[in-house]
């Protein structure tokens, strides 16, 4: 391969790298472990509310609780997501009718409910964590996030395949070569690519979903401009996107027995429970149901279809039988990123190959600064600048988010604006996190206390969780519901982990490489 | 290394857009497969050309690769445009 082209390719991969390392982490990190969002959402709900026991109750039913408490705004929609044995409780979305004079704009009201009791759980947002560090690896969490974190993608795929022009001479070669005895540049270079090789697949399946969840608007404008003259409506239609918009007749209609026909009659067709329902003008003549679901025992299978309420016309079907391309596609893809498309034991695959392009990414910045201080005349403000920005974003990330998990458990349910204190408990450790980076010299010494301290705060709240809760914990393992107490041993495998490593790396004569004293004096031949 | 950056995200962008605009009137298939192929393929388009991009001497070079080929991409897109 030309020589100048793989010089230049490898000051952009190393270049770009760096400037995103700090978003990529962020996505990396939270979105290995939204993996296990579910039982991160059950670890903090269940304590409080263990799930009923007995029959459940028909979706109908649950329909007319979860509206009977609000001013339902029947024009609009209410949404139901079917309980799953990941997570036993019905998520419904109502849509309300906004008080005058309100300055909200959220004019709908999330809530939990327990499918056999009906009993209103939780609202959704009072038990944040799990959704916090889900939307912080798809958008942070901020206005624009998911651009934001769409273009860092776009860098991380293009670092991924400049990677592979870099390394691909060696690629089979040295694909089993570790060199242990060599510099510390070699041992990390040497980390670098080799869980940029073993995780290649993944990584580049990771980076084409997660550009077309994020940046598909893109191409979305461009296509219903040139190739729809504008007419984004036909350009869904053929994506195979419906919403239907029935007109509003004022004629009232009970609809409770058709819904449950309906929905007996999908379990009938396709093998399993409808994954979601939504309903459009309930309990007007003109109200239809939109059910969601999968055909049981296929790796997809996605059906969605249209009735109608008064008389249980098919208004619209999609079914395996009669796919369309885009979304059945697009299932598939969000089947392979979020890998639920097997048991825990995927998922783990899953989590262990996420948290090795984390170290691919750390490892990365390592290279940068390892790269820069073999130069006779390295900026040591820059490279300082680095480390530091590095520490905070990786260490910062992790501690904060340990703190976060000891807010969710520790903050009382009835506390107004629970999910805000939780999240400002993140967003404040990270802040003062960075600034410590920022100002603290020794970085050895404060990476070994960040791993420390993260992993004390870790058992603090494994300690909180017994003290608070053991009766709770109990009494769900005798339900036979393991989500608390596997993601307590998550957490204290993690915690381990973290003082392991602390202490492994203080008993080491040589300062880890993450603490290259970049604020000595460079060593000039 | 920025402005290269800049052709890199523009010119990779509009080289992708129109380039797929084309497969999506030459492919022989039905509409919603036109449309998932493009989105498949299209980012790892825009990456191509950004790999293109750096690899260029300067920015002016990246800038006049980026609008070579799409001077002759556009020009498809405009015969299927009109036709």
């Amino acid at each position: 391969m030309n020589k100048q082209f793989l010089k230049r390719i490898t000051e952009a991969h190393s270049w770009l790298g760096l400037i995103i390392s700090g978003l990529l982490f962020i996505v990396f990190f939270t979105g290995s472990i939204s993996l296990f969002r579910n039982e991160i959402a059950l670890w903090s709900i269940l304590p409080h509310h263990a799930p009923a026991q007995g029959e459940p109750l028909p979706a109908s039913e649950i329909m007319q609780l979860a509206i009977k408490d609000y001013p339902f705004n029947a024009k609009e929609h209410l949404t139901l997501v079917s309980p799953t044995l990941a997570f036993p409780f019905y998520s419904a979305y109502v849509d309300i009718i906004l008080p005058e004079g309100t300055t909200s704009d959220i004019d709908y009201v999330a809530l939990l409910i327990d499918p056999v009791s009906g009993k209103t759980v939780a609202k959704i947002d009072d038990f944040y964590l799990a959704e916090f560090l889900y939307h912080l690896h798809y958008n942070l969490n901020i206005p624009y996030g998911s651009y934001i974190i769409g273009f860092v993608t776009l860098f991380f795929c293009f670092a991924l395949v400049s990677g592979i022009f870099i390394h691909a001479r060696k690629l089979f070669r040295q694909f089993f070569l570790y060199r242990t005895g060599e510099g510390k540049r070699d041992q990390l270079l040497t980390m670098h690519n080799l869980i940029g090789v073993m995780t290649l697949p993944f990584t580049l399946m990771y980076a084409i979903t997660g550009l077309i969840f994020n940046l598909v608007i893109i191409y979305q404008v461009a296509f219903a401009l040139v190739l729809y003259k504008g007419d984004q409506e036909a350009l869904l239609t053929d994506a195979g996107y419906t919403q239907p918009k029935p007109e509003w007749l004022g004629e009232p209609l009970g609809s409770q027995d058709e819904i449950d026909k309906l929905l007996a009659q999908h379990v009938q067709d396709f093998g399993q429970d409808a994954a979601a329902i939504r309903l459009y003008n309930y309990g007007d003549k003109s109200a239809l149901i939109q059910i969601y679901g999968n055909v049981s025992g296929e790796f997809v299978g996605p059906v969605e279809q249209v009735f109608a309420l008064d008389n249980g016309e098919v208004i619209f079907s999609k079914t395996p039988t009669s796919p369309n391309m885009v979304t059945t596609g697009q299932t598939v893809l969000a089947t392979l990123h979020f890998g639920d498309y097997a048991g825990i034991d995927l998922k783990l695959i899953y989590f262990l190959l996420g948290m090795g392009v984390c170290v691919l990414i750390v490892s990365g910045n390592l290279l940068w600064v390892e790269k820069r201080m073999e130069q006779r005349h390295f900026s040591v403000k820059q490279t300082a600048v680095v480390n530091s920005i590095t520490l905070g974003t990786t260490m910062g990330v992790m501690l904060a988010t340990a703190v976060a998990f000891l807010f969710e458990r520790l903050l009382p349910i009835d506390l107004l604006g629970r999910e805000n204190v939780m999240i400002a408990s993140f967003v404040i450790t990270l802040g003062l996190y960075m600034g410590l980076a920022w100002f603290i010299l020794d970085k050895s010494r404060l990476l070994f206390i960040s791993l420390v301290s993260t992993g004390a705060v870790l058992l603090l709240v494994l300690f909180s969780d017994f003290v608070l809760f053991h009766h709770q914990i109990v009494n769900l393992l005798s339900l036979g519901i393991f989500s608390v107490a596997g993601v307590q041993v998550g957490l204290a495998c993690t915690a381990i982990l973290f003082i392991t490593v602390a202490f492994s790396l203080f008993n080491k004569k040589a300062p880890p490489p993450i603490l290259a004293e970049a604020n000595s004096e460079p060593e000039l031949a | 290394m920025w402005s290269k950056t800049f052709a890199a995200l523009f010119g990779g962008c509009l080289i992708s857009i129109s380039l797929m605009l084309n497969l999506n009137y030459l492919l022989p298939l039905a509409v919603d497969t036109r449309l998932f192929v493009g989105l498949l393929i299209s980012f790892p388009l825009w990456v191509g050309a950004m790999i293109w991009c750096y690899a260029s001497d300067s920015a002016w070079h990246a800038w006049r690769r980026c609008g070579g080929l799409l001077l002759i991409s556009i020009s498809f897109n405009t015969l299927f445009f009109l036709r």
